[in-house]
Parts: structure tokens; C-alpha cells; sequence
């Protein structure tokens, strides 16, 4: 059979997912037609003008696209041919292809599409290294090729009210924004009152008492704008992780998850990056960790995509990461942080603590403003100190850790402390930073690069410059010089 | 002038050519212009606050060129061992790179049009998802670099990492 006959086209989904856009330029027009009325078909013709053109060239532009890429599979690679002007010939190996993504959401079921994205080390820049649509009769397939000869050995299935809890707090990009709900109510009511009463009777402009009455309105707007915003990310955030499940195969890891849009990720044990434990400072006072692997292909997606257990007790988090992972969580050797060091650690705090104390300065000065800035200085404070025992924690648990599968890097990350186990032969390279004070000090900071296709890396600070590189020494990590 | 390259115990010690100053302080170039351009906003609307920020910047510029290049380039040690790539850099921020050969993917020899006139090259390793830059050595080191580097990607099979662990 000649080589061009084995390749097929994908799935014709591919097209009107890419004619989104488009699809809203023609509601405008046929909403143009409502609202004009065109009285000939002159005006008809005219209505639609730019529209009309706009959708048969992207039309025509995306069938083309469609046209040209094709695919397919052999025992030991994947032959891809795309380019409309251009054309590209791509030949994955099976072997160099580290995660591959299975998605549909419900228009895409509709159609009987699944999305298949490949993802390899080589391509930083672009969100997958390949995505095409598929039919399902044929993901499932593949899906079953995956499979096939690997028995599942563990299974584990998050709780939902865990996936609810992680919904509505930690994974909620809002959840900070909603903290400062009340601060944004309260703050604005007491301003508006105190313009309206102290302020403004003493202007001599009478529109400014017009413009203080809507100071309240406009926050408590912006306040329940908040709110909803927070309800809504944690639906969506709810919608996508809800029924996780975890499944290991004898040298897989795979996750699927999702109760509208499903996505089934499997990647290869060997390859992973990393293997992460998170917690929050509120996952901290509700004794709850979650577990999740940097893998290729994760890095570059929104999210906790890589997460392989939701919130769950310190012990069970650590059983199941072994169960799953196969990695060894018990440390052998163990590095601390130095001793007195805890200043480096808190000191942004620390400065933070300047912004209530200036805020309650400020007070004094503009003795009108004196309930609001009060107020507001209150409520930064809270934060300050929140941050402040973040920090703290941060510091009582930071230290390096080995075992001969992997070192083990417990630090912080962003409001997140973040213990890490790194597969040794996966550790790109390791990097030693001394600033000046630490040169005199003897201190260092030590930054570990993953195996990731963009930077990642575990940092830890204020290590003994000599202590690291003896602990770093015997696995093969620095010079031994 | 002290030869740039040197070997010791098997250990070949590479630092920036002696050029390295001259194309550093060429490169600065560019910070002058948006200066400039800053400088003439600010004098716009209040002369003598242009006027003061100028000499700063001046001083600032002055020792850039010939305090902080200088020291830059007298930091930059870049070391070969039979297992590791050892890049010291940085004065007020010392940062000392441990790099396997095993780890990098493939290396890149690289030249501006400056760098060109001087005879000069950066070598860029690249790792999975992170790249590690030997900066401004002389053109002959850093084909030597690369040529080593190569070598032991495609033809060594290095220890496997974590066996040696005590």
C-alpha cells in the first residue's frame, strides 16, 4: 500500500470548532436583519456585506486547514502531514511521547468527536505538541490500546465533598478576592457615611453630597460582583474535577475527571517530573493535603491539572502517593534549614507590616477618614499576620530530604507549602545562589530544575553552603570537587 | 594577558575571552536611547528634576562600564569535569550551576554581528525545559565547547544517576 493512502483525515468536528467565532458574526448579522429591516435586497445584501465575506474566507481558510492534516498510526510512530502552503511531516516516536490527553465536552459528544492531544518534551511553546479531533469509536480504541496487556493495580477516587471544599477555598482563584468581601462592603459603607456627613456639609460644593450618596451602592455592587464571580469559578472548578480517579497501571498513571467536559490524561511512571504534596495555610488548620505530578504537558495548562489526590489526612495522602506513584516517601537523610535563619523567611511580612502601621499613622492626620483608614488598617493587619504565620510554617518545615529514588525539596510555593519528590534521574541540573550577605554568611540558596518543558524549579533557602553540597555530593547531583 | 583556558587534573577551566569587556560595554548601548527619551518627558515638565536624574544616571553608567562589566567578567569561570559542567557567575549574586552532560538535550553556538567583529561566541546548553548560557568566550573555546560537549552527549554513556547514593 503507497504510504500517502494510509493517511486519514480527522474528525470533521475540528472545522466548527474552529468556526466559533465566526458563528457570532453571523447572529449579528441575522440580529442586524431583526433590527434593520431591509425593505430590498439591496439592503439584505448590504446588512450582511462584510459578515457574509469575512465567514467565506475563514470558512474556506479552515476547510483547507481540515483538508490537509492527516494522519496515521504504525507499529512505532505517529506520521502527521499538515500545511496548507507549508507542508510539514511529522514522525513521533511512541517511545518520545511522554502524556496523552483525552477531552470531549458535551458539543464535541454531540458530534461524536474526542479531542487526542500528544504531548513530547520538544515543544515549550505551543499548549500541546499535537491536537487533533477523533472520532470516539476511534479514542476508544486507542484508549484501549493504552490499556491493553496493564491490569490496574490501584484505583483511588477522590471524595466529593473534598472536591467541593478544594472547589470553594484553595483552587478558586477568587477565594482571596473573596476574603475582602466584607472588608470592601464594610469599608465602602463607613466611607460613604462619613462623606456624606463630615466632608461634604462642609463644602462649599453641593453636587459632591450628590456624588458621596452612591459611594455605598457602588461597593456593595462591587462586592456581590465578587461573590458571584467566586460562586461561578467554584461551579466551574467543581465541574471539572468532580468524580477524579486515579488509576495505576503497571507503568502508567492515569487520571480522568470531569462530569461535563471529560478529560482521561495517561502518562508513563518513569517519566514523571515530579511528585508533589500542597497545602494551603487553611488545608494546614483543617489537616488536609493534596497530591499532585508535574508531568510534560501539565506545566503549560491552567489549573491543578496534574492532580492525582484531591484533600485527604497527611497519612492517607502519603499511602496513596505511594500506591500511585510508586514513590518511597520515607526520608533518609535530611538537611535542615540553619538555625536563626528565620528572618530571610519573613521578612517581606515583616515590610508588609508598614502598610497597617502607615494606614493607622494616616489616621491620625486626616482625622475625617479616621473610621475607614481604622478600618482598613485593621483588616491588613489580619492579613499581614496571616502571611506572617504562613511564613513561619514555611520555615519550621523547610529542609531537603533523600532516599535513593529521589530528593526530596520541602519549601514554599507562592501560599502553598510544597513538599516535592524529584525521581533523581530526572533532575536537569542544580544551581547553588549566594547573595552577598550569604557569601559572607556561608549560606546559600539551592534552586533544583525539573524535567519540564518550561522552567520549573524547587527552591529551598538558607542552606549551609558546605552542608549542601556534602548532601548533594553523594547522589550525583554536584561536582565532587 | 592570561590564557583563557586551562587544564588542571583533568579539569579545563574556561572564562570569557578578553574581548568580553569591549562587547559588554557596546551592548550597554542600548540602555541609552530610552534614557533619553525618559530624560526628555521628565524635562519637559520639570527641567531640574531632568537635570538631576541625568547625572545619576550618568554616575550609574560610569560604573556599569567600568566597575560592574569588569567584575562580571572576572566571575564568569565556566568548568569541565568527566561528569559535570560547572558555570560560575555573577558577583553581587553568585550563582553556581551544576549541569550533567546526560541532561542536555543538544548545544548551540551563537554570534551577534558584534560578537563577530570581536571573534567572540555564547554557547547556549539546552536542557529539557531550561538553558544554561557560557557567555562571551573567545570563538575557539567555544567551538572546543561545544565539540566536548557533543562528543560526550553522542558517544559517552554516562553512570546512571542516584547508584552512588551513601
Amino acid at each position: 500500500m503507497p504510504e500517502s493512502k494510509k493517511f486519514k483525515k480527522t474528525h470533521p468536528y475540528s472545522i466548527l470548532r474552529q468556526l466559533r467565532i465566526s458563528v457570532i458574526l453571523i447572529l449579528l448579522s441575522v440580529l442586524q436583519q431583526v433590527l434593520y429591516r431591509p425593505q430590498n435586497i439591496l439592503a439584505i445584501i448590504g446588512s450582511l456585506g462584510i459578515n457574509a465575506l469575512y465567514v467565506t474566507v475563514i470558512l474556506s481558510y479552515y476547510l483547507s486547514v481540515y483538508g490537509s492534516f492527516k494522519y496515521y498510526f504504525d507499529d512505532n510512530s505517529l506520521h502527521i502531514r499538515q500545511g496548507v502552503l507549508i507542508h510539514h511531516y511529522y514522525r513521533i516516536s511512541y517511545d518520545k511521547i511522554r502524556t496523552i490527553v483525552f477531552y470531549r465536552n458535551i458539543v464535541s459528544t454531540l458530534f461524536g468527536a474526542e479531542r487526542i492531544s500528544f504531548d513530547t518534551p520538544a515543544g515549550s511553546k505551543r499548549k500541546y505538541d499535537l491536537t487533533a479531533y477523533f472520532s470516539r469509536r476511534h479514542a476508544k480504541e486507542m484508549r484501549e490500546g493504552l490499556a491493553r496487556s496493564q491490569t490496574v493495580l490501584v484505583t483511588h477516587r477522590s471524595h466529593t465533598i473534598s472536591i467541593i471544599l478544594m472547589s470553594a477555598f484553595w483552587s478558586n482563584p477568587v477565594t482571596g478576592m473573596v476574603f475582602i468581601v466584607p472588608v470592601i462592603y464594610n469599608a465602602g459603607k463607613i466611607l460613604g457615611r462619613q462623606v456624606a456627613d463630615d466632608m461634604v456639609r462642609v463644602s462649599i460644593h453641593s453636587q459632591w453630597f450628590y456624588y458621596a450618596n452612591f459611594i455605598s451602592p457602588v461597593t456593595a455592587t462591587l462586592a456581590a460582583i465578587i461573590l458571584l464571580s467566586w460562586a461561578i469559578s467554584m461551579l466551574l472548578c467543581f465541574l471539572r474535577y468532580v468524580r477524579l480517579c486515579t488509576y495505576r497501571l503497571k507503568d502508567a498513571i492515569v487520571i480522568v475527571r470531569g462530569i461535563i467536559s471529560h478529560s482521561m490524561t495517561y502518562t508513563k511512571v518513569s517519566e514523571l517530573s515530579s511528585v508533589n504534596i500542597d497545602q494551603s495555610l487553611l488545608m494546614r488548620l483543617m489537616r488536609l493535603q493534596s497530591c499532585s505530578i508535574s508531568i510534560i504537558g501539565s506545566g503549560k495548562l491552567k489549573g491543578d491539572k496534574g492532580m492525582i489526590v484531591s484533600a485527604e489526612r497527611t497519612h492517607s495522602v502519603h499511602r496513596k502517593m505511594s500506591e500511585l506513584t510508586g514513590v518511597d516517601p520515607q526520608e533518609r537523610k535530611t538537611l535542615l534549614v540553619t538555625p536563626h535563619s528565620v528572618f530571610s523567611y519573613i521578612y517581606l511580612p515583616l515590610l508588609a507590616l508598614l502598610l497597617p502601621l502607615g494606614l493607622t499613622l494616616l489616621s491620625q492626620w486626616l482625622p475625617k477618614l479616621r473610621l475607614t483608614l481604622s478600618f482598613v488598617a485593621y483588616v491588613t493587619l489580619i492579613v499581614v499576620l496571616w502571611w506572617l504565620l504562613f511564613r513561619i510554617f514555611a520555615y519550621k518545615n523547610a529542609h531537603i530530604g533523600c532516599n535513593p529514588q529521589c530528593l526530596i525539596v520541602c519549601s514554599f510555593h507562592r501560599l502553598n507549602l510544597r513538599k516535592s519528590y524529584i525521581p533523581l534521574r530526572n533532575i536537569q541540573k542544580v544551581e547553588i545562589v549566594q547573595s552577598m550577605f550569604q557569601q559572607k554568611s556561608g549560606k546559600c540558596n539551592v534552586k533544583v530544575y525539573l524535567n519540564f518543558e518550561k522552567r520549573a524549579v524547587c527552591s529551598i533557602k538558607q542552606l549551609t553552603k558546605q552542608e549542601a553540597l556534602a548532601f548533594l555530593r553523594p547522589l550525583n547531583l554536584v561536582d565532587s570537587q | 594577558m592570561k590564557r583563557p583556558m586551562e587544564t588542571k587534573n583533568a579539569r579545563k577551566r574556561i572564562q570569557p575571552s578578553p574581548y568580553a569587556k569591549a562587547v559588554w560595554r557596546l551592548y550597554s548601548v542600548v540602555l541609552i536611547p530610552p534614557c533619553m527619551l525618559v530624560l526628555l518627558l521628565i524635562g519637559a515638565y520639570s527641567p531640574l528634576t531632568a537635570v538631576i536624574i541625568s547625572v545619576v544616571l550618568l554616575i550609574a553608567y560610569g560604573l556599569l562600564l567600568f566597575f560592574e562589566i569588569p567584575l562580571y567578567c572576572r566571575c564568569c569561570v565556566c568548568e569541565f569535569t568527566r561528569e559535570f559542567i560547572r558555570l560560575t557567575t555573577g558577583f553581587f549574586l553568585r550563582r553556581t550551576i551544576h549541569i550533567r552532560y546526560d541532561t542536555i538535550q543538544y548545544c548551540v553556538l551563537s554570534q551577534s554581528v558584534v560578537q563577530r567583529l570581536f571573534h567572540v561566541c555564547s554557547v547556549k546548553l539546552m536542557m529539557a525545559g531550561s538553558v544554561s548560557v557560557i557567555r562571551q568566550v573567545s570563538l575557539a573555546d567555544g567551538q572546543q565547547i561545544r565539540t566536548m560537549v557533543e562528543s560526550k552527549i553522542f558517544h559517552e554513556t554516562p553512570p546512571k544517576r542516584g547508584d552512588t547514593h551513601a
